[in-house]
This record gives structure tokens, sequence and C-alpha cells, in this order.
């Protein structure tokens, strides 16, 4: 139990005043500014969006640059922020099949339609620092690396025509029927999406819930559920199907216009796994699927993200429930960093009452068995 | 005008109007400004363009939702900050803004560009010095960048290995 405790009022602003010089660290050395951060840490800004569930660059950069490069800290700070703002409105179901591609990459198919766009990716690269970004340079980076932007004109159109990039799940795969397809439910508008935001966690959970949770848990502790997954702990061996990276339009239908509007675009990844197949006595073996989507670019989280939507449908599936990444309580309860910081750090908070009471406690249960050595084994079941 | 929509139907009734906040929405405020700047100094009687806010600025969040697989079951993926603002011109014609981000200014700029471009006597004025313009520099941006991406694209091969040769 925490109880409060009051003073330290001086001793508290001076450490704020520590806290303030350390992070703007030594005056000689230029300060940080948010455009360099959402422009050169795009990643870290991308992940703070992602786990603060606030697709807002300039705010999460703010964040991180508030936070001293704490990224927990950042998205604490986002998710406070995002309680003071009004809910305006829900988004159209953002279409993902009509993004602007940054990058696609299948790992089933090496010819698709579209083609694989490897995009700024680290795949590939010899993960060797690269020393002469020691030293701030000005020059942009290097030219010669991008020649083919200035093809002929031809070439370029005919790039610009090849657009048409299906769904390798739903598109190609399911051609033949040899993908599960993905379950609407009957009277859509009238099916109430799950929104954690505004209810409490019951369980059990629908899939929309549980795919929120996901796009909001913490990226380590989503990568290691779905790490668990490919070591055996839920088997459901997964390939991914297809990456998308890119950028969509975000469209709303405002009441007092009464027709859909777009209001700007939205940077995303989007994961989806082609997994373990099954099949049953009346339907014929295919593939099953897990679907991840994560605000930025962040490539790790989506893979991650549909690993553990995969594992969580075990029930729908029928698949016996053997490992954590397959109980949705024990992943829910537990994916969401600012909970889980909040209550493992506050440990550290003051708990001098409490600890009080249990060192009285410890001091009788001493002098007790003292007392009386033959109550000995009867004391220390109480005490367990 | 080039088509940058894509995903709304420009032939709805509301099709032109669409086109128009989103190409607006899209904007920075310095791009928006200067051509604001640019057109008030031809046309005088914009500078002090009278209107009242039947909503002023203010910034809040969209829910934005996905579908599972891409097109299945629908959930909650995170909110995204949008500012919006509603003006009145004297004529009655009532301007609109919702634009994502926290940009009061844009959003009170793009509102009277959507106000006026349903008037008769500014709207082809503005579709030529602002919406057409800006519509064709998205375009022309996204073009480029497709061109970039693409040469990042990649064939592979795969090899036959070893003893299956």
């Amino acid at each position: 139990m925490y109880v409060a405790v009051k003073g330290g009022e001086k001793a508290i602003k001076n450490a704020h005043r520590l806290l303030a010089e350390k992070r703007r660290g030594p005056k000689e050395i230029p300060e940080l500014s948010i455009a360099q951060i959402k422009e050169q840490l795009s990643l870290s800004v991308s992940r703070v969006m992602a786990e603060g569930s606030l697709f807002d660059e300039d705010l999460a950069a703010l964040a991180i640059k508030q936070a001293r490069g704490d990224l927990i800290e950042a998205i604490f700070l986002i998710r406070a922020y995002r309680t003071t703002l009004p809910r305006l409105a829900y988004s159209l179901p953002i279409r993902t099949d009509k993004m602007a591609i940054e990058r696609r990459v299948s790992a089933t198919y090496k010819d698709l339609p579209g083609g694989q766009i490897l995009g700024p990716t680290f795949d590939y690269t010899h993960r060797l620092l690269d020393f002469d970004l020691l030293e701030a340079s000005d020059a942009p980076p290097s030219e010669e690396q991008a020649p083919d932007a200035k093809k002929s004109q031809t070439e370029n159109d005919i790039q610009a025509s090849e657009t048409d990039m299906p769904r390798v799940l739903g598109g190609l795969l399911n051609n033949e029927g040899l993908i599960q397809v993905e379950k609407l439910p009957e009277n859509e508008n009238e099916h109430p999406v799950g929104d954690l935001t505004r209810e409490p966690l019951e369980f059990p959970v629908d899939r929309d819930q549980r795919l929120q949770n996901l796009a909001r848990g913490d990226e380590g502790f989503i990568l290691s559920l779905g790490y668990s997954t490919q070591r055996g702990y839920a088997r459901n061996h997964a390939f991914v199907g297809e990456i998308r990276l890119g950028t969509v339009s975000i469209e709303i239908q405002p009441p007092e216009l009464g027709f859909t509007i777009d209001i700007g675009d939205l940077e995303i990844t989007e994961c989806e796994t082609v997994n373990q197949f099954q099949g049953s006595k009346t339907e014929p073996p295919q593939f099953t699927r897990g679907y991840g989507l994560v605000f930025g670019q962040n490539e790790r989280k989506a893979i991650s993200m549909a690993l553990v939507d995969r594992a969580l449908r075990a029930k729908e599936m029928g698949e016996d429930i053997v490992a954590p990444a397959q109980d949705e309580e024990f992943v829910m309860s537990h994916s969401d960093n600012i909970q889980a910081t909040g209550f493992v750090e506050h440990i550290k908070l003051p708990h001098y009452v409490d600890f009080q009471a249990e060192l009285g406690l410890v001091r009788r249960m001493r002098e007790e068995q003292q007392d009386t050595p033959a109550q000995q084994a009867q004391t220390q079941q109480a005490a367990e | 005008m080039t088509d940058c929509l894509g995903q709304l139907d420009p032939k709805s009734t509301n099709g032109e109007r669409q086109k128009w906040l989103s190409v607006l929405a899209r904007c920075t405020l310095k791009d928006l400004q200067h051509h604001w700047n640019e057109l008030t100094k031809s046309e005088a009687n914009l500078s002090n363009l009278p209107y009242r806010f039947l909503r002023k600025a203010e910034t809040g969040l969209v829910m934005v939702r996905g579908r599972a697989g891409g097109d299945g079951q629908q959930f909650n993926l995170g909110e995204v900050s949008v500012t919006r603002c509603t003006v009145c011109l004297d004529s009655d014609h009532i301007g609109y803004a919702y634009i994502r981000g926290r940009d009061h200014k844009k959003a009170e700029l793009v509102a009277v560009l959507d106000a006026l471009l349903q008037t008769n006597r500014w709207s082809q004025k503005i579709r030529d010095t602002f919406v057409m313009p800006l519509a064709s520099a998205q375009e022309k941006a996204k073009q480029n960048r497709k061109s970039q991406i693409a040469t990042s694209k990649v064939d592979f091969f795969t090899m036959v290995r070893g003893e299956d040769a």
C-alpha cells in the first residue's frame, strides 16, 4: 500500500531543476530542435506515436526531447496529453490496399504483381558502424546512390503505371481458397467496435480489442511473445505474406457535412502472416493468418503483432491454449508499458508506513517464536 | 485538375468539394499563406474579408480504424490529432475545415477558402490560384517519390543449392 507523503517541496523543485539541466546538457553543445528529432530520429518518433497511441510527429518529437530520449517516458507524456483532448470523430477504416507505397515485400512470393520494393530498410545492410557519421556533414547523402531517379521519363512512367499492388493474402492466395477469409460481423454498422480507451478490459475479449491492445502494446513485450511462438510456445509456423509501409488517407464523415472528407495522410506499417494450415472433417486444409498494423515505420512491431494476433486466435481455431502468447488475459494485461512501468516503478516511491507495518509484524513474530519455540512451525506457516 | 485523391468518388455531388478539401488539408500553412498573400495583392477586398466563426479553431482527436487482414473486422488502431474550424461569410456561405495536426491558423484559412470556393464570385479564382497549383504540386511530389522508391524495386532469384543441382 502506498500512503501519501507531504513535504520535500524544495528538494523536489531542485531535483526538477537538475533534471532540466541534465536534459539540456552542456550549453556549448547546440540544443536539439523538434525538426531534427522528427526528421533524423524518425523511428523513435514512430515508436512513441504507436505506443502513445497518438499520431502526431511534432508532439512525439517534443516528448522525446523532454524525456531525454527515454521512449517509455515520452510515451507516458503522449498518453497523458491525449486525455486532455476531446474526441471529434472516428475515421472510416483506412484502406491499406490504396497505400502510397514506400516499401512492400513478400517472403512467400518471389514474383508478385507490383513487385518487391525494398524502400528505406536496414535489411541487407552489413551492420557495420559508419564512422563517417561521427562528423556532421552538410553534404546530401551521396547523390550517386540514386541515379535511377533520373531515369528516362518513359521508364518512370512505366514504373508509375505499375501501381496496382494487390494484397498478397486477400488477393493472390485467396483466389485458390487456400487461405482463411477475414470474417465480417453481420450488420457491421450495428456492431460496436471495442475501444479500450473507453471501456474497461473484461475477459474474454474479441479480436478488435486484442488488435487495439497489441497496436499500442510495448514493442519489446510483443516482440518477445512473438519470438516465443516461433520457438515452440504455441506452434503456428509463420511466413511473412506481405509487409507494407507507406501512407494512407484518413477519412471521416462529419455529421454537419454529411459526406466523407479526407483530412490528411497517415504513415503506417502493415504485416500479414501466413500461418500453419489447419483443416477439419468438414473443411479442407487451409492457411490461417495473423495481422499487424502499427503507426509510423515499425516493421519489427508489425511482424511481432501479427505473430501474437495469430497465437491469440487459438480459441477461435479450436487449438489448445498451452502457451503465454495464446493467453489473452496474460498478453493484454501485461502489454501496456505505461501500466507496467507505473506499477513496477512505483515501488521506489515512499512506502514508509507500509514498511513500518511489515517491520512491526516481523519483530512481533520473532518475539513470539523466542517465547514459545514449540509454536515455531505454526508461526512460519502464518508468515507464509 | 489532377486527381490526387483516388479514393473519394469524384462523380458524387460533393466530389469537387471533397477534392479541394483534401488538397487544402495536405498543404503546409506556409504554402497556403504564400498563395493567399499573392491573391490579396491583386484582390484587395479579400484582405479584409469579413467572416464570423461558427466554431473557432479547436484541436481534438480522431480515432483511426483499421480492419483485420486489411478487409476484415474493424478495430480501433489509435488516435490522430485533428483541428477543425467553421466560418460563415456575409453571403451565408459556410466553410468547414478538418485537418490533421494542431495548426489553428491553417484550419481557419482552409475554412475561409472552403467558404469562398462555394461562392460564384470567388470559386474560379480560388481554384486557379490555390487548388490547381497546389494539387499539381502534391501530385508531382507524389510521382517523384514514387520514382525514387521504384529504384529499390528488386528481383530476387532463387539459386539451386549443392546436391540438389
